[in-house]
């Protein structure tokens, strides 16, 4: 009962607020020139074509806001009118869409029969009678799809029937109960169908130009007051989802990684949407054309109101027989389902159409001794194609945001991008939903844009043309670009006197190209990029960026392996603190050379941290805990095992000394720069171990380093210091002096969470493991850059 | 210059040339195993396309929503037991594969000689979560402690009838025994908590100051916590309990099949381990936390026992 009510509720507040604002529209409408009507359609398409979803989470946010920062009661109780809120944003062009369709050919004209009359009377006695019908037959169809919406009460925490079906099906399994418990919506939607089963919306475009003034003028103040209304609800229902998904930096950040997670969702739902329009579309334009059929229009009306969770509920016991499994494998459920319930888009539309054609053309074709066919192909089509792929475009969009209609018959393998940002809401990746969102959007308006240029061409507007085609094909290059794999990451310029721009590679994650706590890099003599990250995998990526291959550490029990280089033969020194080796991996990732033992006498190793080669084919190698040193080994006289040479270090403060050896690095003059990370500061010897000379104090100022983890030098001697505690990477010259410091705490891009380590390519591009971003960031060389 | 019939023919023909193609995408090619999943996506989908590169082997996922997790899944195999059109199951607790198996669904099928059709892996912990910012003597202390009047309205926890949150449900009722469990759990209802449609759905409610107390799972704290959301476990123990991951052989398999060898990567080490370091599993050794369940006694109830909960929470 508590269900039924709260169903209830939600509905008529959700109606009502949906009537309002219809109101405020479509008066707003009367006052509008053609453009002025263009640009109030684009608004209402673009609300409607808005993902549920997004605009969901935006209020969600608000609302807590507002209870938090108001002190409203807590309940779960308080939130219905929320989710009224939220359904009535989503719903509102509905009315205002069918209401100025009703009023359509009547506006052009309708004030001059009554020339007295002006403001409240205009709009008592003129508009309202136009826009009134439309606006009762809008409402309900509005108040139908808010009772029969199940995701966005759900996520205001109110318990509606659609989410008592849902929940009674998924513990039961009972079809049966789900349709019981779904019976009053079932009702609401026969009964909405049936009230709006008398008219279709016809839209007048003509002489809107001088129509829209002349009602301007003569509504006056009701005019302003009614636009100023409806301003106010186009910024809430889409104004403020689309700034809050444009205007959030993690939305472009995770645009290449969700499109490339989720192209299979995406290309799903393309398909899904477009095997749908075109089924509609075809199938509503055979209805239309077939006589008496008109008056079982409104039985595809209800279809289209009853919740799509009933409709599939039947199709899953039925699915698991083996007789349909053939047919259950495929998409061709979910496409059946999804036309049979917007079927009555297609159909109303084409009706509107063929209603509105010109029939003496066919009749002289058919007169002539063409075939019905044929008639109908060169007669009658040239009239209604524009309301078929109107109808397509529409049922193309209600297609890919559509959850709850296909959610429990998809095949296994296919997955659409609403169910899959459906999922991503749960988990909380607003990153990747946010992402998502914008590449449906972005599909959504592509046909729209290709469609209006397409139209303009033809009709002779070669600008209007162009500009259409050049959007569409803007639209599709942008999706393009994030889904193919990693060319198109996202480069951001940076102020820096060394680098030009910032590349983010890979994401959190455990697949390939995703990154969990990456700590140590190395670039080969190709540049390509290893990383290690604390999953026990490295990963290769090539120049550019893109995944290659990873391995798996064979054993990580003690630890994950941390510091990287390149040996003499060029391939990659992997070392395995832990196990107190290191590891010379090829490119395919083989096992070329394994040496080190544990101990603290010279030679052994206790923890070793880092590695790096000179130009002699030295290796240098830093450890910490119980012993705190550098150790020199040298080359095998036949190859093999690098033989020790000298160590030099112990635990402390003074020169020479170290806490934590973190990183080091050789310089173009084979002096070794050591990242003495607790003690805050750069230690350089010469390869017999001689200290040189230091830089570095704790603190944050430029100069200071807070945990300098990790160095390199480059070949025209500049240091790249990377700091763990300041989260940004200080540039010094060869004297120690700073040059310049990039980066600081935050997710952006160009901004660090405790970056780990650094890489140089031969290019002079630098590598960052932003450690607790999980990611690497690429500081693209300026020309000639710090040289 | 071509006639409008040679277009409309053409047109028709790509029409159904491209009706045709997409309706071939869906069906399942050889070399493909399909797997039920209610493992959270996001952790699942790297380590199955891993998979599929290392063996050429496709996996056509069937991935669970939070908001029914498990239990949508479970009555799908339930439904499908006479005809399975899973392969593998991956489950993310361990009480409905029990029920999947009294009831027969995996049949006679072994994960290896003499082993029953399914094993666990991996352990979560159930427990509560609170701000971070909440002073140490604001914290509730157990369970028992969330029908106080202090916390009406101010406790979060996912609706009792599906995933972890029913299990643990259940096990409570179990462990404590039918009269005390039933008398808190009216009074927890009374107590109006947020009732979400996913654990992850506790701790975000939690992290925005909504709610004070958050009973949940162990991960999706920690993937809240590296999010950056500033939310604590409880170390509260006494009436929590571990929540293993299981992978099942749902249709019978030979012992090279793919379904065989999903399987056997699931199980392996690697994946626990890239499960730990996703924060999708506990790290450290697989220790007990809270109380050891009753699985007989929560299989026996659990059709009334669910309806039950139904009525007291969802009125």
């Amino acid at each position: 009962m508590n269900a039924l009510w709260n169903t209830a509720w939600v509905t008529a507040l959700a109606a009502g607020m949906a009537w309002v604002a219809g109101a405020l529209a479509v008066v707003t409408w009367l006052g509008l020139g053609r453009r002025g009507r263009l640009l109030w359609l684009a608004a209402c398409v673009g609300t409607l074509a808005l993902p549920s979803f997004l605009v969901a989470n935006v209020w969600l946010e608000l609302s807590a806001a507002w209870r938090l920062a108001w002190g409203g009661e807590r309940s779960a109780t308080a939130m219905l009118p929320w989710a009224a809120v939220v359904l009535a944003s989503l719903g509102w062009p509905v009315p205002a869409l069918l209401a100025a369709g009703r009023a359509g050919g009547s506006v052009a004209g309708a004030l001059e029969a009554l020339p007295g009359l002006r403001g409240w009377a205009v709009l008592r006695w003129v508009a309202w009678p136009m826009v009134a019908g439309g606006l009762a037959t809008g409402t309900c169809v509005a108040a139908a799809l808010a009772a029969s919406s199940f995701s966005i009460p759900t996520l205001f925490q109110v318990r509606v029937l659609t989410e008592s079906i849902w929940v009674r099906f998924n513990t039961e399994l009972d079809v049966g109960a789900a349709w019981r418990a779904g019976l009053p919506l079932t009702l609401m939607a026969l009964g909405a169908a049936w009230m709006a089963r008398g008219g279709v919306a016809r839209w007048e475009w003509t002489g809107a130009g001088m129509e829209g003034r002349a009602w301007r003028g003569r509504l006056g103040g009701w005019w302003w007051a009614s636009a100023t209304g409806w301003a106010l609800v186009v910024a809430g229902s889409l104004g403020l989802p689309l700034m809050r998904l444009l205007g959030a930096s993690r939305t472009w950040e995770e645009w290449g990684p969700a499109l490339r997670a989720g192209g299979r969702a995406l290309a799903g739902s393309a398909g899904l949407g477009m095997a749908v329009a075109v089924a509609v579309a075809g199938l509503g334009m055979a209805l239309a054309s077939c006589q008496g059929a008109a008056r079982w229009r409104w039985v595809a009306w209800a279809v289209f109101m009853t919740p799509g969770i009933l409709w599939a509920t039947p199709w899953v016991p039925w699915l698991a027989r083996p007789a349909w499994r053939g047919l259950a494998d495929t998409a061709v459920v979910p496409w059946a389902l999804m036309t049979a319930r917007l079927l009555a888009v297609g159909w109303t539309t084409a009706s509107v159409a063929v209603e509105s054609a010109d029939a003496r053309a066919w009749e002289a074709l058919r007169m002539a001794g063409a075939g019905r066919w044929t008639a109908w192909r060169l007669a009658t089509w040239p009239q209604v194609r524009s309301a078929a792929a109107a109808a397509a475009m529409a049922t193309f969009v209600l297609a890919m945001w559509d959850v709850e209609t296909v959610v429990l018959v998809t095949p296994p393998g296919m997955e659409t991008a609403a169910a899959r940002v459906f999922n991503l809401l749960h988990y909380g990746h607003s990153g990747q939903v946010n992402a998502l969102c914008l590449a449906l959007m972005g599909m959504a308006l592509a046909p729209v844009l290709l469609w209006a240029g397409a139209t303009a061409g033809w009709r002779g507007r070669r600008g209007g043309g162009r500009a259409g085609m050049a959007g569409a094909v803007g639209v599709a290059a942008f999706l393009l670009a994030g889904c193919s794999g990693g060319d198109a990451r996202p480069r951001v310029a940076l102020e820096s006197k060394v680098f030009e721009a910032v590349e983010v590679i890979g994401s959190r994650g455990v697949g390939p190209g995703q990154f969990n706590k990456p700590r140590s890099l190395a670039c080969d003599r190709e540049d390509n990029l290893y990383v290690a990250d604390v999953t026990g995998r490295i990963q290769k990526f090539d120049r550019d960026g893109r995944f290659v291959r990873q391995w798996q550490m064979p054993v990580t029990d003690l630890g994950k392996p941390k510091g990287m280089g390149l040996d003499p033969a060029g391939r990659v020194l992997v070392v395995e603190p832990h196990y107190m080796r290191v590891n010379h991996f090829d490119g395919e990732g083989r096992l070329a050379l394994q040496w080190g033992t544990r101990g603290t006498n010279a030679g052994a190793f206790i923890l070793p941290r880092s590695v790096a080669v000179n130009s002699r084919g030295e290796y240098f190698l830093s450890e910490y805990t119980v012993v705190d040193r550098v150790q020199r080994f040298d080359p095998a006289p036949g190859g093999g095992a690098p033989v020790f040479g000298r160590a030099w270090g112990e635990p402390g403060d003074q020169p020479g000394q170290f806490n934590r050896a973190e990183g080091l690095a050789v310089g173009p003059d084979d002096l070794v720069y050591v990242a003495d990370s607790c003690n805050h500061r750069i230690q350089v010897f010469d390869r017999e171990g001689k200290f040189l000379r230091a830089h570095g104090r704790p603190g944050s100022n430029p100069g200071e380093f807070s945990y300098p983890y990790d160095v390199r030098v480059d070949a025209s001697g500049l240091q790249f210091v990377c700091e763990f505690g300041n989260s940004r990477v200080t540039v010094l010259d060869a004297a120690g002096t700073v040059v310049e410091v990039v980066g600081g705490p935050g997710a952006d891009a160009g901004r660090f969470a405790n970056p780990w380590s650094v890489a140089l390519d031969s290019r002079g591009n630098l590598y960052v493991a932003d450690s607790q971003n999980h990611r690497v960031q690429r500081l693209v060389r300026r020309a000639g850059g710090g040289r | 210059m071509p006639t409008a019939t040679t277009r409309a023919r053409f047109a028709g023909l790509v029409l159904l040339a491209w009706l045709g193609l997409i309706a071939g995408c869906g069906r399942a090619p050889s070399g493909s195993v399909t797997l039920y999943c209610s493992q959270d996506q996001p952790f699942a989908e790297g380590l199955l396309a891993e998979f599929t590169r290392e063996t050429g082997i496709e996996v056509r996922a069937v991935f669970d929503s939070e908001a029914t997790k498990t239990v949508g899944l479970a009555n799908r195999l339930l439904a499908e037991k006479e005809h399975p059109r899973a392969d593998v199951f991956w489950g993310n607790e361990d009480m409905r594969v029990r029920q999947l198996a009294t009831a027969g669904v995996f049949g006679t099928n072994q994960l290896g000689p003499g082993a029953p059709a399914w094993k666990a892996f991996g352990r979560r912990t159930r427990r509560l979560v609170v701000p971070a910012a909440l002073p140490p003597d604001s914290r509730p202390a157990s369970l028992v402690e969330l029908t106080n009047a202090r916390w009406k309205g101010r406790v979060s926890l996912a609706v009792p009838l599906m995933g972890t949150t029913s299990t643990h449900f259940h096990a409570l009722r179990a462990h404590w025994g039918e009269e005390r469990f039933e008398a808190w759990c009216r009074a927890l209802a009374a107590n109006q908590p947020f009732l979400e449609d996913g654990n992850s759905a506790v701790v975000r409610r939690v992290a925005r100051g909504e709610a004070t107390v958050g009973w949940t799972d162990s991960d999706d704290i920690r993937v809240a916590r590296r999010e950056g959301m500033a939310v604590e476990a409880l170390e509260v123990e006494g009436d929590m309990m571990t929540i293993p991951n299981v992978v099942a052989l749902v249709a019978p398999a030979g012992p090279d099949a793919p379904a065989r060898r999903l399987a056997a990567f699931l199980l392996s080490p690697l994946v626990e381990a890239r499960l730990v370091e996703a924060g999708a599993l506990d790290p450290g050794p697989p220790t007990r936390v809270g109380f050891e369940p009753d699985w007989d006694a929560m299989l026996a109830g659990l059709a009334p026992a669910t309806r039950w909960l139904e009525g007291v929470f969802r009125r």
